[in-house]
């Protein structure tokens, strides 16, 4: 009889201590926090310290209130505790971020490593471009080299210079015979695989006749050269003609073979500039 | 010997008196000067403009804590002074974590810059 009482007195007194112990709003706001902090993952691995920190404190507010101190005390405790649960969510957050900005920092200077290798992959590329050009540049000039030397031309200051002798034109005649056809349309060619090289036309005569026949005559066998060109597919605004009658001959008068050596037109492929206006007016 | 042991129990008494004086509520001096050293680190940090609502608190509880060490309420002063020192470590915290954040978040721009840009200059490659 005795023994079942003792457990429902004990209950009894238990009881009664619980409901004479009033809670503290503050102290069980504070361990809610806690036990919220406790389960954030986040705060658990960045923010060690900071937790037991505030753990210790809210600790600190329990045992404050399980002593009966006033309670001013225990909200003031359990405010701090609170406080520091928050220190500790804050803190972690910061840690996060800043682990996240150094793992950033590192994939920026990857992408910035990745498209450098990409500009020098680009450049390469170009390199092996510019390597190309030149080496069609230089096939093109040897082309040209070779056409110029079919056609007999000379390489003087004045620019590429190619000489039809006087066997093309007839006697005293400005027509070009159908011989000089096949010269003429290799430099035309040349010309039109060229086209910012200007031509300079130059007809010569020998020093048989009158000055004024002469000039005339070599004037009229250069526009005819020019007019063949043109025909071609030359621009006109490439082409000067100029008649030099006599003045510039390249051996004597005084034989037979000199005369003939002077009686020619010179075709000056210039280097590549299209000459002026004026002097194309000349 | 003997008067030395009489000097001997006479200290030991004072020191019993004096640990017994410390359980009286003190000057909270060390309280308060933690919480201006938390104050002013935060005020160095972000924490005017992120986290001013805070950094506010925590001033204005420092300030009640030095008037109540005038008015001789040290224990107030001390629960204030305690109080300003979480509030501005926790000004202090939140304002940092928002600048790393907001650091993370410009990085992550920026890589997407970067990565736009080289994805268009491959593109555009001859």
């Amino acid at each position: 009889m005795r023994n079942v009482w003792i457990p429902v007195a004990l209950a009894a007194c238990i009881a009664t201590a619980g409901c004479a112990t009033k809670s503290n709003t503050n102290l069980v706001n504070a361990e809610t926090k806690l036990r919220v902090a406790e389960a954030n993952p986040a705060v658990t691995a960045h923010a060690a310290v900071p937790l037991h920190d505030a753990q210790t404190s809210v600790a600190a507010a329990r045992t404050s209130f399980e002593k009966g101190d006033a309670e001013v005390e225990v909200d003031h405790l359990s405010y701090v505790a609170s406080r520091r649960v928050e220190i500790a969510e804050a803190i972690a957050e910061r840690n996060a971020a800043q682990k996240d900005v150094t793992q950033l920092g590192k994939e920026r200077a990857d992408v910035v490593l990745e498209a450098r290798t990409q500009e020098a992959a680009i450049a390469r590329e170009d390199a092996t471009i510019a390597e190309h050009q030149a080496a069609i540049s230089a096939f093109s000039a040897a082309a040209l080299a070779a056409e110029l030397s079919e056609l007999k031309a000379k390489q003087t200051e004045r620019g590429i210079v190619v000489t039809l002798g006087d066997v093309l034109f007839d006697v005293d005649r400005s027509e070009l015979k159908p011989a000089a056809m096949t010269d003429l349309n290799r430099l035309a060619d040349l010309l039109a695989a060229e086209p910012r090289r200007a031509v300079l036309i130059e007809g010569h005569t020998d020093s048989t006749g009158t000055a004024g026949h002469n000039d005339e005559l070599s004037r009229q066998r250069a526009d005819a050269v020019a007019s063949v060109l043109t025909r071609r597919g030359i621009n006109p605004s490439r082409i000067t003609t100029r008649g030099f009658g006599s003045s510039s001959p390249l051996a004597s008068n005084e034989t037979n073979a000199g005369r003939q050596e002077n009686r020619r037109v010179e075709i000056v492929v210039l280097e590549a500039t299209v000459p002026s206006v004026s002097e194309r007016s000349r | 010997m003997r008067s030395a042991f009489t000097w001997v129990a006479g200290l030991m008494l004072l020191t019993a008196i004096g640990t017994v004086g410390c359980s009286t509520p003190r000057k909270p001096a060390q309280e308060v000067e933690k919480a201006d050293l938390a104050i002013a680190s935060a005020n160095t940090s972000g924490a005017p403009t992120d986290a001013p609502l805070e950094l506010q608190i925590a001033r204005e509880k420092a300030e009640k804590a030095k008037a109540a060490i005038r008015d001789k309420d040290f224990k107030l002063a001390q629960r204030l002074a305690e109080q300003a020192q979480v509030d501005a470590q926790l000004a202090e915290a939140k304002a940092e974590s928002e600048s790393a954040r907001a650091s993370a978040t410009e990085l992550e721009h920026t890589i997407e810059v970067l990565r736009t840009e080289a994805e268009r200059g491959v593109g555009s490659a001859p």
